[in-house]
């Protein structure tokens, strides 16, 4: 393909991109977003996935087998864990104000200006040669789509042919242009991470593209690839190895901490977070990603090896298959998958060191040199940018110079034990409150230096640096001492690395930690990190003791962040602890408060500098520290302790609130009862009445008999009803108790019925009884005249509203889970089903004021339930509208009363 | 002779002032509930109705307005017999256009003699 062409299309690519990022920006600043920022933040995080995986996967894959797998199925195993580790993370930089990890690990350490050093260069060390294999499998790519073929760099080549250079020059502008325009550093990029997650979809789909083709299109499919392959090949990828389980469990701990660590997928995954909530997303479509990338790896680097020359280097085969199998459309999509995973690493990559170099070295050192301690704006701003150009050049010249000769997984994994080396400060930062910076910079120093011992030394002798002797022999010619196996160990050189660097630093850190004093603001801030999800403000956890006029506080904000931010600051703070008058002197919440703010811009440790530069500060003891956390923890428990109070004050008022109302509706109860029983006595009285003046005033009067036994009948009328209600009130209250004797319900039907021999004969009422034998024996616990008045008053209602033609009444028994049913039923009118929930209500007829019932007083079937229910029994009806009603009272049988 | 109506449900209150407008000489009609008295009312036009209240399906106050509110009929004088005897029953009552409100237990001679007081105007 001519050179134009493929440069003209990245290129293209890459202001496509460019665009995309611009305008996503722009909209995001009026609040509008294109895609939810779940989506953008989950396909951000393949970031992780550069060159090293888009053409690196194969080539280790043809080398070690499935040992490449080892880098993806870490960051999967972790995934689980970020809803606890990667949320304290970034909850902690959110509200600390902490963009990355070199500020990270200072702000908890001490605001320590050496661990920010430190650490900052060992990162920038550990991950140059990162971007520079990046930029050597885009120069690689290229060549191969241009000239067929690609050839390491004879060293004579003048830079100015270099396309890696110019390249990186692009690169550089573009991140100058998108992202340090503004000197906070917390501001989140939603342009750029836009721009990240459209890379992920190009690359996995590009990667997918040349695995379809290479499979299907080359070959018949998996098997017929894997059957074609030679035997050797087809091993490898049979089993692991056995006695590999300690390298591959290395190299897991490898990609687990690369995943959250890495300078770039700290920016994606936590500075760049918008919401916590997003990480449940990014839970199951980050490992998804992860296996569809790597779905084809093995296909493709057995398929390069059975159908390509052994000229060419396996990290080229995803290009070279597509290529020189005439696919030139397909093998210029793969360039373009391939270009975009390495500059979407290279561009947050360098974002991330360039911040790490400025605020992290640059302005402490700086801050720490001139004299008065003012620092404007444009400084960090400017020396963010330069950093950009400062880094890109680092790696293109160990691209130049080192990178060329190694494979891309090979320096890559270097990286990642360089960043596994802060596992334990991060990890004390999270959840060790005594964790402290002597144990820290131990560490880490010696991490490092065993790191550079063990796998960078190496990498120099392979260059011809270093002399090839050291390797062999040991330094000195001491055996033990050999960089790639210390004290004789035998691991693969990456995990003999990380084994003995990562267990030094490891031991340090906490022998050092455990044994050193650890200064009172230290502890305050652990104890700030440790318990971060702690609901009290920061600003309010935190001790600050001395003398600081807040003028000078906001000058300097104002020097550093601008007038407008700092006026929104302010704004804030006062929301939240009423005015902050500016010719006082600033107090611990306020300090705080402002530190935080210009920590966002140039870093914890200098911020702190800052700081202590204006104010006559004094040394915080730890009582300083104790007294405010007994002071939040008493608060805590007088609040619970109130709290508590307050439910339980509460759940006695609506306590209160319900006796009320059921003493008001007992209270109207009684009302009512006594003004319908007042009604129901008035009846009667007034026919009684209204007789006696008609027989007075009448002395010769033929009716006189028939009005006297009317008069008769109305007395005896009211004397059932003041009984109902007396016995009412009597069962309702308890006064009465019901006798517990051994009787027989069927005897006691029998005498009801009996009783109303007369009655149920002048009716001419058909009697169906249906008692079984069996149950005419079953005894039971009660009282003989409360049951007969029940059956009784069932009779009776029966015989009153049975059919007038043809009346018939069935009393029926049965036994149904150790109770006894017996039923009086009847053919009348029935009851209305709205009606049949009320029917055992009191005075349920007359309830209604303006209807009148037939007949009776209302109180019997209340006082027939309310018998029952004292025999621990049940009675309910059953009823049919036209064609009759049926009660039914179930009694318990007592079953040691069987005989 | 004077037409009266007698409207209750109580058949031994029905049967008492039955005897007594008989006996004053007046022609008497008698309701069981408000339906059966709304057509008698429509029959025989009375000059008086003694009515009670609390009735099965058409109430005594609903008798008493379907009376005052038609023009052929509000000239009937009606006397309200109940056992309804809060304040604000009576006043309920009287502002339906009823003549007269008497409570249950009724003094039978009372009675007479407003019922005869009414015939007269």
């Amino acid at each position: 393909m001519r050179p134009w062409f493929v440069i003209l299309i990245a290129l293209g690519y890459l202001a496509v991109l460019f665009v995309i990022a611009h305008l996503i920006d722009k909209n995001s600043s009026k609040g509008k977003y294109l895609i939810k920022n779940k989506w953008i933040y989950a396909l951000a995080l393949p970031v992780y996935c550069t060159a090293w995986t888009f053409y690196g996967s194969v080539g280790k894959a043809s080398a070690d087998g499935w040992e490449f797998l080892t880098i993806y199925i870490g960051p999967i195993l972790t995934m689980p864990l970020w809803w606890i580790v990667v949320r304290k993370i970034i909850r902690i930089c959110e509200t600390q104000r902490i963009s990355t990890l070199p500020d990270f690990i200072s702000a908890r350490y001490g605001k320590s200006i050496s661990i920010s050093i430190i650490s900052s260069l060992f990162i920038i060390a550990g991950i140059i040669p990162y971007i520079a294999i990046q930029l050597k499998s885009i120069t690689s790519s290229y060549e191969i789509l241009t000239l067929g073929n690609y050839q390491p760099y004879d060293q004579s080549t003048f830079f100015f042919n270099d396309t890696a250079f110019y390249l990186s020059i692009i690169l550089a502008v573009f991140i100058i242009l998108f992202v340090f325009r503004n000197i906070e550093t917390t501001d989140k990029h939603h342009g750029l991470m836009g721009a990240i997650a459209i890379d992920s979809v190009v690359k996995l789909l590009a990667f997918l593209a040349v695995g379809v083709f290479v499979t299907h299109f080359l070959f018949d499919g998996f098997s017929d690839i894997f059957n074609q392959s030679a035997i050797k090949i087809q091993e490898s990828f049979r089993e692991v190895p056995e006695g590999n389980g300690l390298n591959w469990f290395l190299l897991l701990l490898l990609s687990m901490s690369a995943v959250v660590l890495l300078p770039r997928q700290f920016q994606v995954a936590i500075a760049e977070n918008t919401n916590e909530k997003d990480i449940r997303t990014a839970g199951w479509l980050f490992p998804l990603y992860l296996l569809l990338i790597n779905l084809f790896v093995v296909p493709i680097a057995m398929a390069g090896t059975i159908s390509l020359p052994s000229s060419i280097d396996p990290d080229s085969y995803v290009l070279a298959l597509p290529l020189l199998n005439g696919a030139n459309g397909l093998a210029l999509f793969t360039f373009i998958g391939g270009f975009s995973a390495a500059t979407g690493m290279i561009i947050v990559s360098t974002i991330s060191l360039s911040m790490i170099a400025s605020n992290n070295i640059f302005v402490p050192i700086l801050l720490k040199r001139i004299e008065n301690k003012r620092l404007y704006a444009h400084l960090p701003l400017r020396s963010r940018r330069l950093a950009v150009f400062v880094i890109l050049l680092l790696a293109y010249i160990y691209y130049r110079f080192v990178a060329d000769r190694f494979s891309i997984v090979s320096i890559g994994l270097i990286s990642f034990a360089a960043m596994i080396q802060f596992v334990p400060s991060v990890g004390g930062a999270l959840f060790w409150k005594d964790a402290n910076k002597k144990g820290v910079i131990a560490g880490l120093v010696a991490g490092f230096l065993i790191w550079g011992y063990t796998l960078v030394i190496p990498t120099l002798m392979e260059i011809g640096w270093v002399s090839k002797d050291l390797l062999v022999n040991g330094p000195w010619g001491i055996e033990w001492l050999k960089p790639q196996s210390l004290f004789g160990s035998s691991l693969s050189p990456v995990p003999h690395g990380t084994f003995w660097s990562l267990l030094i630093n490891t031991s340090l850190f906490f022998l050092i930690s455990l044994n050193a004093k650890q200064p009172a603001k230290e502890r305050n801030v652990a104890e700030l990190f440790v318990d971060i999800f702690q609901t009290k403000a920061s600003e309010e956890r935190l001790v600050w003791k001395g003398k600081l006029a807040n003028q000078e506080l906001v000058d300097l904000s104002e020097d550093l962040l601008g007038k407008e931010r700092t006026t929104q600051a302010l704004k804030h703070f006062e929301a939240n602890y009423g005015r902050v008058d500016r010719s006082e002197v600033g107090d611990a919440r306020f300090v705080n408060f402002m530190e935080r703010m210009i920590s966002g811009a140039v870093g914890s440790a200098s911020s702190r500098l800052l700081i202590s530069s204006i104010a006559k500060e004094e040394e915080i003891e730890i009582k300083d520290v104790i007294g405010l956390l007994r002071e939040t923890s008493e608060i805590t428990q007088l609040n619970k302790a109130l709290q508590i109070k307050s439910t339980e004050l509460f759940r006695r008022t609506h306590e209160l609130e319900k006796a009320n109302e059921r003493l008001r509706n007992i209270d109207t109860e009684k009302d009512d009862f006594i003004s319908t029983v007042t009604h129901e006595l008035r009846t009667p009285l007034t026919s009684i009445k209204a007789f006696v003046e008609i027989i007075q005033d009448n002395p010769k009067l033929d009716e006189r008999d028939q009005f006297l036994s009317t008069i008769n009948e109305e007395i005896d009328r009211m004397t059932r009803l003041i009984n109902q209600v007396l016995d009412m009130e009597k069962l309702e209250s308890g006064t009465i108790t019901i006798q517990q004797k051994q009787i027989i319900p069927h005897q006691i039907v029998e005498d009801s019925l009996a009783s109303m021999q007369h009655l149920l004969k002048s009716k001419d009422i058909h009697l169906v009884t249906d008692f079984p034998e069996t149950l005419k024996r079953k005894q039971i616990l009660g009282d003989e005249d409360r049951l007969k008045q029940v059956f009784i008053n069932l009779l009776s209602n029966s015989v009153k509203y049975a059919r007038e033609k043809e009346p018939r009444i069935e009393v029926k028994a049965g036994l149904a889970a150790d109770q006894l049913e017996i039923s009086v039923i009847d053919n009348g009118k029935g009851i209305k089903s709205e009606n049949l929930d009320q029917i055992f209500d009191k005075f349920f007829q007359a309830r209604d004021q303006t209807r009148k019932k037939p007949k009776g007083t209302g109180l019997g079937l209340s006082i027939t339930k309310k018998i029952i229910e004292l025999h621990q029994g049940t009675i309910d009806v059953d009823s049919q509208w036209d064609v009759g009603s049926r009660f039914t009272v179930r009694l318990p049988v007592k079953k040691e009363l069987e005989s | 002779m004077n037409k009266i109506l007698i409207v209750d449900d109580e058949p031994n209150i029905l049967m008492s002032l039955e005897f007594l407008m008989r006996k004053e000489g007046y022609e008497v009609y008698v309701a069981r509930d408000g339906a059966e008295a709304l057509d008698i009312i429509d029959k025989e036009l009375p000059e008086i109705v003694i009515l009670d209240i609390m009735m099965p399906n058409v109430d005594g106050y609903e008798v008493c307005q379907e009376i005052k509110h038609s023009p052929d009929k509000k000239h009937i004088q009606v006397i309200f017999l109940s056992a309804k005897s809060k304040k604000e029953d009576i006043e309920k009552g009287l502002e339906m256009g009823a003549n007269l409100y008497l409570t249950k237990p009724f003094s039978t001679r009372n009675l007479v003699k407003e019922v005869k007081k009414l015939v007269n105007v």
